[in-house]
């Protein structure tokens, strides 16, 4: 058992995993580096801010309040909500609070990313800004291009199918398996690796990977499961770790990696002041790629 | 370790104990699809009787359904998977009972298919359909509402479904 709250072990472990030269998005945001904080320069030049910087926005409840998913805790949530597309996140996003807070999730984001734009490719530069903001930029590029290049008479029909794109919700047989989110020459190691077991790239349904009943194959952060080839990565944005109410930490049911606990974006406000001597930050609910996004 | 107690002849029992005080008696090579049984086995703290204080008889009645259909020997594939289908359609409050108890319990297919169940009541919905069938109040100001709508203006062109099913 590991505890990853290290900053030092943290700026190693940032991968970087923005592959377009075309996206990069403006300079003075390094959410990789210094999650809790967001520069306010990227609000005033920028629309489509990530977090509100209004004072109210900051007063996110540590789940949700009413209703009969108040009793769900708050780390399930990523459970219920790694079945949905693009488009049902941000429908919930405008639920309420929390649930704009939980389905903003990097770990959400990034693998609807990268299921839409396939592998990464590997390299050293660190993301720059959540993966939800580079799936709504590059969306929008997408489209932008698309249009560009049709015929007017096929115009309405392009962009319909493009929007459809949106709605594509990960298929349940594909979401226990990380590959999608592999870079390409960490997914070239485990497809030989699988080759050399004679496991095929068929999905094993109806198999739940567990440290109690499985066996890895270890590379790097990336766990492959000896009795399905199922893939999972236990970065930053884990997806499978659990609460772990004896010491508060989450741990990863694959690894046995701990994270801290997901921190209510008030709980990171108080926590970011207190770590940065009271500069300013603003809640951040979107940052996943340090400890704050760890839930 | 569990496949040794299991593949002995002789079946071992185990007495679950809902929070309602409710007791049920399960063959515990059924019981230790729970993680949480099967350590408790493990460490020799099954002999009397287990209480299970965060689940109470109704969800624990389900789980144990689940738990039986599920253990390997009884049943088929294409039973297994009818009584899915028939499991999720369960009340939404039922289902949620049913995933904080697999949680607790420590029983990832179960608690898989209570999520993607909740989730497919999300999917395809509007906001306001969201609320209602969680019943949800929206704790954003106008402001803050339209600041996300700004965000992802795309978010709101398709048909999305107003309807409560």
């Amino acid at each position: 058992m590991k505890v990853e709250e290290e900053e030092e072990d943290k700026e190693e472990k940032v991968r970087a995993l923005l592959s377009s030269p075309s996206l990069s998005p403006p300079t003075e945001v390094d959410c990789a580096s210094s999650p809790p904080r967001m520069s306010l320069n990227i609000m005033d030049n920028n629309n489509n801010s990530d977090a509100s910087t209004s004072s109210d926005m900051r007063q996110v409840p540590s789940r949700i309040e009413t209703g009969i998913l108040s009793k769900v805790p708050p780390e399930l949530l990523r459970h219920i909500l790694k079945f949905l597309s693009p488009e049902d996140l941000v429908a919930c996003s405008l639920v309420c609070k929390f649930l704009n807070f939980a389905a903003s999730d990097e770990s959400l984001w990034r693998w609807l990313y990268c299921m839409r734009w396939g592998l990464l490719l590997p390299t050293r530069k660190p993301r720059e800004c959540a993966w939800k903001k580079l799936y709504i930029q590059r969306d929008a590029e997408d489209m932008m291009e698309f249009v560009r290049n049709t015929p007017k008479e096929f115009k309405e029909y392009c962009i319909q199918m493009q929007a459809a794109k949106r709605s594509q919700a990960p298929l349940p047989s594909q979401i226990n398996d990380d590959r999608i989110i592999l870079d390409k020459t960490v997914a070239d190691q485990v497809s030989m690796w699988k080759k050399s077991k004679g496991l095929g790239d068929k999905v094993v349904i109806d198999h739940s990977c567990s440290g109690e009943t499985c066996n890895y194959y270890q590379i790097g952060d990336v766990y492959v499961c000896e009795k399905t080839g199922h893939v999972h990565v236990c970065d930053d944005t884990c997806r499978e770790v659990v609460p772990d109410p004896p010491n508060g930490l989450l741990v990863c049911t694959i690894s046995g990696h701990c994270f801290e606990r997901m921190l209510s974006p008030s709980e990171m406000e108080q926590d970011g002041e207190q770590q940065q001597g009271g500069t300013t930050d603003e809640a951040e609910p979107f940052m996943g790629s340090g400890r704050f996004g760890q839930w | 370790m569990a496949e040794a107690s299991s593949s002995i002849t002789e079946k071992f029992f185990l007495t679950l104990k809902s929070s309602d005080g409710d007791e049920f008696v399960l063959e515990e090579s059924i019981a230790i699809q729970s993680i949480t049984i099967k350590n408790m086995v493990e460490d020799g703290c099954s002999s009397s009787v287990i209480p299970l204080s965060k689940v109470d008889t109704e969800t624990l009645i389900k789980v144990i359904e689940y738990m039986k259909m599920h253990s390997s020997t009884s049943s088929n594939e294409e039973e297994i998977e009818n009584f899915d289908k028939k499991f999720v359609s369960n009340s939404i409050n039922t289902i949620l009972n049913i995933l904080e108890a697999a949680n607790f319990l420590d029983i990832n297919n179960l608690l898989e298919l209570c999520a993607e169940a909740v989730a497919n009541r999300i999917k395809n919905k509007t906001p306001e359909a969201v609320r209602k069938i969680f019943n949800i109040t929206s704790d954003f100001t106008p402001e803050e509402e339209a600041e996300i709508r700004n965000e992802t203006p795309w978010a709101f062109e398709g048909n999305l479904d107003h309807s409560l099913d």
